[in-house]
């Protein structure tokens, strides 16, 4: 008896973590999507001119879409050390990797949003950048911004890297459905893709299209896969065994 | 023959376990090195400090090359990363916390390099796509280029304290460990040693390089000779402990 109560006790607190996992990870989402909006209303990335009059006429929103997309990579993070608690058990290496991993991606995100913050200096603070003319400060500000462009291209690496132990880890983990860390391994590949795409070939991101529905249903599925079921797949498959 | 013992056959389980890693570990580490060796070799080229108009010219020439070269060191760093954690699995059992540290210290270092990376690729092909860079003169470019090497020079710098740092942990368990030799343990930590002194004179001494060249036979058979000894000779197989009765 003592033994089942501290199975279900164990299937409890997993079935916990499984969802605040989900929930943290879709918090996430709803971030970094909306950073991407809020860029992509700003940012021309042909257009100077138009780019650089889009940030003056709203430095409130550009301020607003970088905090944003701070508060997103720490939402990242916080949901990759949700994911290594509740996957530890099934691996407790592996676990630690994929936090590492996409710790990385997380630093170089960061430090390259601190450098594309750098743009709105160049755009507004007239005192400090007397010596260069109006051109020249929006080139720099571009600069400054494909600089930081850059950096997302760099992270995508490493947040393509974490999901290979995470997708494994919850292949085997028994308690989450195979299907998800067939996914999860997929989207791996899809993000290395965009990273070889970006690196090589900058002005081709066509080719990537066709992965975006990969991508979104893996990351998205599984955090919604978590949040509504939880962590008792098994368990379901052996009740649903022992009523036939 | 007698039946394998419990013990003896937790031993061989731990052993098998132990090779595989020592040998993935290694496998990641030579890759490492190949890596960015090969992308310090492509970059190479486009730098012609004294001259800047040569280096616009031949970053011009060789745009795909720089961003193949660029790519790898990234990968490279990836690569180290994953190096880092194999030995971490490897050497947890010698020193769980100090194992945790070396592998926090190449985290830092991965992440100051591929910030680095990032503002040295853009720092090249600044002078190679002007196409939105009309508002400055090509020597306003190439000044602006440099300073954008510049910086991530300095970022070279604040990574060699942090490629150096965890070698200290590492080259103590290794010498602790019992199944890698002691030899390599020394070797580690001279390693670190010589990173330190690095990193010292390019902060106090810059454009001293020469100084620290009699070091690089050092770093190179340290880390190279790690990665191959655990590749062929693995680890050494050990007996469990067993309490004295």
């Amino acid at each position: 008896m003592s033994i089942e109560n501290a199975v279900n006790q164990q299937n409890a607190t997993r079935d916990k973590l499984a969802r605040r996992a989900g929930a943290v990870y879709l918090a996430y989402i709803v971030f970094i999507a909306s950073f991407g909006i809020m860029q992509s209303h700003q940012i021309a990335w042909s257009d100077l001119v138009a780019t650089a009059h889009n940030i003056q006429q709203s430095i409130v929103l550009f301020r607003v879409a970088f905090v944003t997309e701070i508060v997103a990579t720490l939402l990242f993070l916080c949901a990759t050390w949700s994911y290594y608690v509740l996957l530890k058990p099934v691996g407790k290496n592996l676990a630690l990797l994929l936090v590492l991993l996409n710790l990385a991606g997380v630093a170089v995100e960061a430090a390259s949003a601190v450098v594309r913050f750098g743009a709105l200096k160049c755009l507004t603070d007239t005192d400090l950048l007397h010596g260069f003319t109006v051109d020249q400060m929006q080139t720099m500000a571009m600069l400054l911004l494909r600089v930081g462009g850059s950096g997302m291209m760099v992270a995508n690496l490493f947040y393509g890297a974490w999901l290979l132990p995470f997708g494994w880890l919850v292949y085997k983990s028994g308690f989450i459905p195979r299907f998800w860390g067939v996914l999860l391994i997929a989207d791996c590949f899809c993000l290395w893709i965009c990273f070889a795409q970006s690196c090589l070939f900058p002005a081709y991101e066509k080719w990537t299209y066709p992965l975006y529905p990969i991508m979104f249903v893996a990351e998205v599925g599984t955090a919604l896969w978590l949040v509504i079921k939880g962590a008792n797949w098994k368990r379901q498959q052996f009740e649903e065994r022992k009523s036939n | 023959m007698a039946e394998k013992t419990e013990i003896e056959i937790a031993e061989d389980l731990q052993n098998t376990s132990r090779r595989k890693l020592a040998r993935l570990a290694g496998f990641l580490y030579l890759a490492y090195i190949v890596l960015f060796a090969s992308s310090t070799f492509i970059q190479h080229k486009p730098f012609v400090w004294d001259d800047p108009a040569a280096m616009a010219r031949n970053i011009a020439d060789s745009a795909l090359m720089i961003r193949i070269g660029y790519m790898s060191e990234v990968i490279a760093a990836l690569l180290f990363l994953s190096t880092a954690w194999a030995l971490y699995a490897l050497l947890k059992p010698v020193g769980k916390n100090l194992a945790l540290l070396f592998v926090l210290f190449n985290l830092a270092g991965v992440a100051v390099e591929c910030v680095c990376a990032l503002i040295q690729i853009d720092a090249l092909l600044l002078l190679g796509d002007s196409s939105y860079l009309h508002a400055f003169n090509p020597s306003q470019l190439q000044t602006l280029s440099l300073f954008f090497l510049g910086l991530s020079g300095s970022g070279n710098m604040i990574l060699t304290l942090f490629y150096g740092a965890w070698l200290f942990p590492l080259g103590y368990l290794v010498f602790r460990s019992g199944f890698l030799p002691q030899f390599l343990g020394v070797l580690l930590l001279l390693d670190g040693l010589s990173l330190m002194i690095c990193f010292v004179q390019l902060c106090l001494f810059p454009g001293h390089e020469k100084l620290t060249y009699p070091l690089y036979p050092i770093m190179f058979i340290a880390e190279f000779g790690l990665a191959l000894w655990l590749i062929i000779k693995g680890v050494k197989t050990q007996k469990i402990q067993t309490p004295a009765r």
